[in-house]
């Protein structure tokens, strides 16, 4: 469905959507000025951080800028600085846009923005200068200010579901604005539950690990891909011009993310010290997730199929057209991995993190550039600059993403073979030396990886600067202002 | 689809994975507690782990909090998933030997949170115990790991030792470091580094990471478990 029926005309409908945006300026610049800056702290410190995977003491003046807390600070910056700030901002501009309604109290979702940073401000402090850090994958930040996110996270949420309920049409919902929903109803849950199995005074210390990786899962397949999925859902059809057809099969796609997705997790720990059946769940949904993954692909390339000259020259859909490709390929190799002979050799190596960096880099980021593209210039009041500037950014950010997943899979594969060679001399050798060229033999393997990993970050670096540098003229008000929008030449590649 | 659909469906959605991934292995799991031998099939008494071990709680919590568990598992798959029983580091004990296992939820009993690990950038420490078990050895080790393992891509973790300078006498705590790796004031004199309180926690549980008890023939798989019945009857 690209349009819902409407008793308004289309000048009053362009009417409406302008009034719609004007609302949104103040919340959504405020989101993505925030998201990028804490993109710009993720890339900096993740490569830094990159570096010292095997160059231990580059940049770090102190113990405490040492790898293990570079990347604590990375992965936060990354997931809940630019991360949730981008979706915080995708989410009020899409849910506006699809309820034909104005944002009524911008300032109150400002204010939920600025204690969320806040929060992750003093997280990252606590990590940096007070061990206060919880050390959890994923969960980084000190367990005491998880309400504070969460209090902060229902401020905007009011915001969200308060426009929605008050939407124009009340019998008919845009298919994206499920995905938009369901996302911030499983983080509503999923926040709570976490933190009360994680803090229970007679929890399992291996439960609590599990419920921390089920956690991950969630905000991988239930925040980031819903986000992304929704924003592509509403832009691809708006941009291209094309009804978005198969609702039935993107309603059949969404009951399949959200059904699906919520049992995702725990095989993260596959033949870890659980109860088999735990880890299995998780492995048999990251299997079935190919198909609502693989649906949604399906309507996406039938709606630009006729259309490939426009996804060439729109920056808006290349960027989600590209986010597609990354999200079948993430729910393939989500699968994958958690095959026996796979796992095997992949488990706790590059390619696991590999593979969630994915979903972030190559599916989340992706979407929320091609938005940022659609978004910017009608919230700003002007245009971007240079189509130049936008081409490097997208292909930056396309060689960053490829670079980065076939670094961490073939490093992650020639790690894990390494890891599990035996020497059947080693019984001896174990006495006397026991740390002797075993290890050694393992990290000579992963160093040309991790090399390449530093400079897939650099990719990324390069390419969000530019596009920090465009985005940022346009919030003062150096952008173009005549009035027509970008096009970039599709022969460029 | 309706508002209301859409919550119903959400809710029983989200309800069932709750209850069956999360609430229900909750009570399971919460209910862990050291597990008696059999003296006629496991062939001794008492229980698997044998007793509880000093500071493993607070070590554990060192431990995650200075990132530990971002570059070392402490985890020994079982076969169909690998090598790792095999292996002379995961093992710690005799890799050939009856002793290496995988791990079992009681390796992990006293800790609040059992840090398994994200990725081996480093070796696995699920028996670094058995494979290290002095002290003055993982004190130098976290202080530069480099004047113990040449080739080690470990940070050091200086922020978790006292420098000062040597005032009579050096002190009985000061490290024994290689020349090369001894800090020194502006004058050149040497100064003494002496780990501090979080240092020594997470090295009393370091040294306790050992996982050199076999686990209850009751918690093995059936045919394990049959052929170790027939065993003890046969001697």
């Amino acid at each position: 469905m690209s349009s819902l029926p409407s008793a308004l005309s289309e000048p009053e409908l362009a009417a409406q959507r302008a009034r719609t945006d004007r609302s949104l300026r103040l919340p959504v610049l405020f989101f993505f000025t925030s998201a990028m800056f804490w993109l710009m702290v993720a890339l900096a410190v993740g490569f830094v951080n990159s570096i010292q995977a095997f160059q231990p003491g580059f940049l770090a003046p102190s113990s405490r800028l040492e790898y293990p807390f570079t990347y604590a600070v990375g992965q936060i910056a990354l997931i809940y600085g630019w991360g949730f700030n981008a979706a915080f901002g995708l989410s009020l501009w899409l849910t506006a846009r699809m309820s034909r309604v104005s944002l009524k109290l911008p300032l109150i979702a400002v204010v939920g923005g600025h204690i969320w940073n806040v929060a992750i401000t003093i997280g990252l402090a606590a990590i940096l200068l007070g061990s206060g850090g919880s050390g959890v994958h994923l969960w980084e930040m000190p367990v005491q200010l998880w309400p504070a996110l969460l209090a902060a996270f229902l401020v905007i949420a009011s915001q969200v579901f308060g426009m929605f309920f008050r939407r124009e049409n009340r019998e008919q919902v845009y298919i994206a604005q499920w995905f938009v929903l369901g996302a911030w109803c499983w983080f509503i849950a999923a926040v709570p539950t976490t933190f009360l199995l994680v803090s229970a005074p007679r929890g399992s210390g291996v439960f609590a690990t599990l419920v921390t990786s089920w956690f991950g899962d969630g905000l991988l397949y239930l925040w980031f891909v819903a986000i992304a999925v929704a924003s592509i859902l509403y832009l691809v059809p708006k941009v291209s011009g094309r009804a978005l057809g198969g609702e039935k099969i993107l309603l059949g796609a969404f009951w399949g993310l959200f059904g699906l997705g919520v049992w995702s997790g725990m095989q993260r720990y596959l033949g870890g010290p659980a109860p088999v059946k735990l880890p299995a769940f998780g492995g048999a949904a990251a299997v079935l997730l190919v198909v609502p993954l693989a649906l949604i692909g399906i309507v996406v390339f039938r709606t630009v199929a006729a259309r490939w000259k426009q996804v060439g020259s729109s920056p808006t859909l290349r960027f989600s057209i590209a986010a597609t490709i990354g999200l079948l390929v993430f729910g393939l190799t989500k699968a994958l991995v958690v095959q026996y002979p796979v796992a095997a050799l992949l488990q706790f190596t590059m390619a696991t993190t590999g593979v969630e960096q994915l979903a972030i880099f190559g599916v989340f980021s992706l979407a929320a550039f091609g938005a940022m593209y659609f978004i910017t210039p009608r919230t700003s009041g002007c245009d971007w600059r240079s189509p130049y500037l936008a081409d490097r950014h997208f292909w930056f950010n396309i060689y960053g993403v490829m670079c980065l997943l076939g670094v961490n899979l073939i490093g992650g594969y020639g790690q894990g073979l390494a890891v599990s060679s035996i020497d059947p001399s080693w019984g001896t050798k174990l006495a006397t030396n026991p740390d002797a060229a075993y290890w050694f033999s393992v990290i000579e393997t992963s160093r040309a990886y991790l090399v390449a990993r530093s400079l897939s970050y650099l990719f990324l670096l390069i390419s969000n600067v530019v596009f920090f540098t465009q985005i940022a003229q346009m919030w003062i008000g150096k952008g173009r202002r005549d009035g027509q929008a970008m096009q970039l030449q599709s022969h460029a590649h | 689809m309706t508002v209301r659909t859409f919550f119903l469906g959400l809710g029983a959605a989200f309800g069932l994975a709750w209850l069956v991934l999360l609430i229900a292995p909750f009570d399971v799991l919460a209910d862990q507690r050291p597990l008696p031998y059999d003296p006629d099939i496991d062939g001794k008494e008492g229980t698997f782990p044998a007793g509880l071990r000093p500071h493993v709680a607070e070590g554990s919590r060192i431990y995650l909090q200075e990132g530990c568990a971002q570059c070392h598992t402490q985890i020994n798959r079982p076969e169909y998933l690998g090598t790792d029983t095999h292996l002379p580091l995961s093992a710690g004990v005799d890799p050939t030997g009856a002793d290496a296992r995988p791990t079992h939820p009681n390796d992990y009993l006293q800790v609040p949170y059992a840090p398994l690990g994200v990725q081996r950038l480093g070796q696995d420490l699920i028996n670094v115990g058995v494979r290290h078990p002095d002290a003055h050895w993982h004190f130098v080790h976290l202080y530069q790991p480099q004047a113990v393992v040449k080739w080690s891509i470990m940070p050091g973790y200086e922020h978790l030792f006292d420098v000062m300078p040597i005032q009579g006498q050096r002190s009985q705590d000061a490290l024994k470091l290689p020349a090369e790796y001894a800090p020194k004031d502006k004058d050149g004199n040497e100064l003494q580094v002496i780990p501090n309180a979080r240092a020594r926690t997470l090295v009393d549980y370091l040294l306790q990471l050992r996982q050199d008890e076999s686990v209850p023939a009751s918690e093995l798989s059936p045919a394990v478990r049959r052929q170790m019945v027939k065993d003890a009857s046969s001697k």
